[in-house]
Order: C-alpha cells, then sequence, then structure tokens
C-alpha cells in the first residue's frame, strides 16, 4: 500500500482525533444514558472530556520527551477520559456512578484509539519499523522519508476495533468487562510498540512501561475485588 | 405490601446489584425521583439505595406491612391495611421543622455556589493573562490547567447548583470559547501535525 503523506486541503491526523472523539463521545453518552446517568451530566462528559483528554496527551508527551516539544500521547489522552469520567461523577455525588462512567469509558477508548491510528496511517507517524514482507506501507512525499515500513498502525486500528467489539459482547454476556478490555489492551499497545520504528535501540519503551503499569494497577484492583466480594 | 417512601408512594423493597434497594412504581414523575435519588436501572425501572438505618426500618414491617416513611415522624410507621387500626395515618406534607432546615440549606448553598464561581473565573482570568503573555511552555501549559480548573469549578456549580445564574452565565461562556478553540483551524491544525510526529 503507498500513502503519500502531502495533503492538498486539511491534513487527515487532526480530522482522524475528532472523529475518535466524536465516535467514542457519542458511544460514551448513549451508554452513560443507558445505566442511569442524568443526561446534563453526560452531556457535560462530552464537554469536559476531550479537554482533559488532550491537555493530559500534551503534558505526558511534554514530560517524556524531557521538557522538549509537545505531543499527543495515547496514554496520557486514556488518562484524561478517566480523570473526566472521575471528576464528574464525583461533582454529580450519586452512588455507583463512578463505577458506570470509568466502565463505559474503558468500553469505548479502544474504538477511539482505533480510529486516531486511521489518522497516524495517513500522516506516516508512529510508523512501523522498516518491512518490506507482506501488507507493507510505503510512505511517500515531502513530509516523509521514503520508506516501507510494518503497517503496525493499521494493525493496532484492527485490532483495538475488535477488541471494542469483544467489549461490547462481554457486556452483555458478563457483569464486568472492564478487567478483560483494560489487560487486553494494555497487552496489545505493549506487543505492538515492539514494531514501531520508534522503539529501535531500547530494550522497552515509555509506553510500554506505563503499559505494564496499567497492567499491574488493574491486577492490583482485581485481586482487591475478589477478596472483597468473598468477604 | 409498599413502602410510601415520602412523597413517592407504592415502593417495593428488593436486593439489587448486592444493595438493599427500593423500586419506585411506574409512572412516577421522574423529577421527584431524582430529588429523592432514585437511579434508573438496567430495565428502566428507577431505584433508590437505602441508608441503613432505613434497611432496617424495612426490614422491620416489610413484607407483612406497608411501611410509610414520613416527615411528620422521625420513625417509619407499619400499617397491615387488613388489620383496623386507630392510628392516623399521616399526609404527605412537609412539617415546618423541614422548612426551615430546607431554608437554610438554600443559604448555605447560595453563598457555596457563588464562591465557586468567583473562583472559576479567577482561574480563568489568570489563564488568560498566562496564555497572553505567555513565554514558556510551562507557562502554556499551565495556562490551559488554570481553563480546565476554571471550567470544573463552573460545572460543579451548574450540576449541584443549578439555580444559580451566574454560574449557568460562566459555563455557558467557557462552553462557547471551548467550542471556539476547537474551530480555530489554523493554528490548532498546524499544531495537531507537529503533535503528528511528535506523538507515542
Amino acid at each position: 500500500m503507498e500513502i503519500n503523506t502531502d495533503y492538498d486541503f486539511i491534513p487527515p491526523y487532526p480530522v482522524m482525533i475528532l472523529l475518535s472523539f466524536l465516535a467514542g463521545l457519542t458511544g460514551m453518552y448513549l451508554l452513560n444514558i443507558r445505566d442511569g446517568i442524568r443526561k446534563n451530566v453526560a452531556g457535560y462528559f462530552c464537554l469536559l472530556a476531550p479537554a482533559m483528554s488532550i491537555f493530559l496527551g500534551i503534558v505526558l508527551t511534554y514530560l517524556s520527551s524531557g521538557f522538549q516539544y509537545f505531543g499527543l500521547s495515547s496514554i496520557g489522552g486514556l488518562a484524561g477520559m478517566y480523570a473526566a469520567s472521575l471528576t464528574l461523577a464525583l461533582i454529580s455525588g450519586k452512588p455507583g456512578e463512578i463505577g458506570i462512567m470509568m466502565k463505559n469509558c474503558t468500553l469505548l477508548l479502544p474504538l477511539m484509539y482505533s480510529i486516531s491510528k486511521i489518522g497516524c496511517l495517513l500522516g506516516g507517524c508512529c510508523r512501523g519499523i522498516a518491512y518490506h514482507g507482506a501488507f507493507r506501507i510505503h510512505y511517500t512525499g515531502s513530509r516523509t522519508d521514503s520508506a516501507y515500513v510494518f503497517p503496525v498502525q493499521l494493525t493496532e486500528t484492527i485490532l483495538f476495533l475488535l477488541i471494542f467489539l469483544l467489549g461490547m459482547f462481554l457486556q452483555r454476556k458478563i457483569r464486568n468487562p472492564v478487567p478483560a478490555v483494560f489487560i487486553l489492551s494494555a497487552v496489545t499497545k505493549f506487543l505492538l510498540d515492539f514494531m514501531r520504528e520508534s522503539h529501535a535501540g531500547e530494550i522497552i519503551s515509555f509506553t510500554q512501561m506505563l503499559c505494564l503499569i496499567l497492567i499491574l494497577t488493574e491486577m492490583i484492583l482485581i485481586f482487591f475485588r475478589k477478596r472483597n466480594n468473598q468477604v | 405490601m409498599y413502602i410510601n417512601y415520602y412523597f413517592i408512594p407504592g415502593c417495593t423493597y428488593s436486593p439489587y446489584q448486592g444493595k438493599n434497594v427500593i423500586f419506585a412504581p411506574d409512572g412516577t414523575d421522574e423529577d421527584l425521583l431524582q430529588q429523592y435519588d432514585f437511579q434508573k436501572a438496567e430495565d428502566g425501572r428507577y431505584f433508590r439505595i437505602l441508608t441503613e438505618q432505613e434497611y432496617q426500618a424495612v426490614k422491620r414491617g416489610y413484607p407483612n406491612n406497608n411501611v410509610i416513611f414520613s416527615y411528620e415522624n422521625s420513625q417509619p410507621m407499619y400499617h397491615n391495611p387488613n388489620r383496623k387500626t386507630s392510628k392516623k395515618l399521616p399526609d404527605f406534607i412537609p412539617s415546618p421543622s423541614d422548612s426551615e432546615t430546607e431554608n437554610q440549606k438554600d443559604e448555605k448553598g447560595i453563598l457555596i455556589s457563588n464562591i465557586l464561581c468567583i473562583f472559576s473565573f479567577l482561574f480563568a482570568a489568570i489563564g488568560t493573562i498566562l496564555w497572553t503573555y505567555h513565554d514558556t511552555n510551562i507557562d502554556f501549559l499551565v495556562s490551559v490547567g488554570m481553563f480546565i480548573i476554571g471550567g470544573i469549578l463552573a460545572l460543579i456549580v451548574k450540576i449541584r447548583y443549578p439555580e444559580n445564574i451566574l454560574g449557568t452565565i460562566l459555563f455557558g461562556v467557557y462552553t462557547v470559547l471551548f467550542l471556539i478553540a476547537m474551530f480555530v483551524i489554523v493554528k490548532l491544525v498546524a499544531f495537531m501535525v507537529s503533535c503528528c510526529m511528535a506523538c507515542l
């Protein structure tokens, strides 16, 4: 597949970021309403979440780059979405709303990540290692060097879309699909990061370290949840 | 048998999601339900999680008796409609002492909501000044953080004290500014393109 990163009118990256927010926030709004969150609270979440998500995405990249440059970190964005869920649920003050909003956030985040990675694919960033096998991407254009790379962004798009669909299926079958979706997403991101060009020369990247922390945190929460249920 | 929960008669008790709750009858006014902290379940019914005190009170009488919570009595009453009783069942009228407590709560709420509005405006103002005169990237990040904190304070007023007009105005202004910021295409697009090259 050949992708020319030059564009005539609007660059695809911000368009896909906005689309990912649109899809994710619409889904979260509908799920929150269905689960009993008040309409006004669900609506205010759609305003607060993009602001906090983009802000924390920028902050995390700024910190990880050693205060050198700004960027949009997906894990920072995830932290922003969760922070917005927590903030709204705490402001609303109704018991049980924290769990509902965090659950719906977790279910929709894979969809948002999947769509945003299409922007990275078309923009030529977060690209894969040099690769000449099947399904390789050939980047051309004035914004990137001409290169044949592994289609890691496309792989992420497909896998995270599947994780999202799995989450939607699981929530009809089991009471709490959050741990499965969360850990699967973190493990997938961790493994695919090895296929990224930016991973060259590193044993484990900053993003992978964050993924490990997230996996560990969720496993500790699972442990305490099970212990509380047994008590 | 039923549980008459203050202004919501005809509720039924049932454990739900591991908690002791009462379900309101279908067709009850939703605004009234929200005032009494009823939440919507997945099947569309409205339920309220009972406090420990309320649960103990329900357990003592239900399901053999109707349980009646009212403002006229500090303890709920139990009434078995199959037995004659000389007790006068309460009407759903709030007592004068409850009105006084409500007035005090209103005054406190007005004060708190106005203080939150002032702080919200201050944070937004500091954010604006830093944004206008920022020299370093840290200033830029701090200014955006200030806007977000100001917005959250306005959200607290909008959700907890919806009758506060100042809070509504502030929230409206922030919303418009936020939407404008999202549509500032030239700077945002250029910024995001440079972000794309640095995204993780």
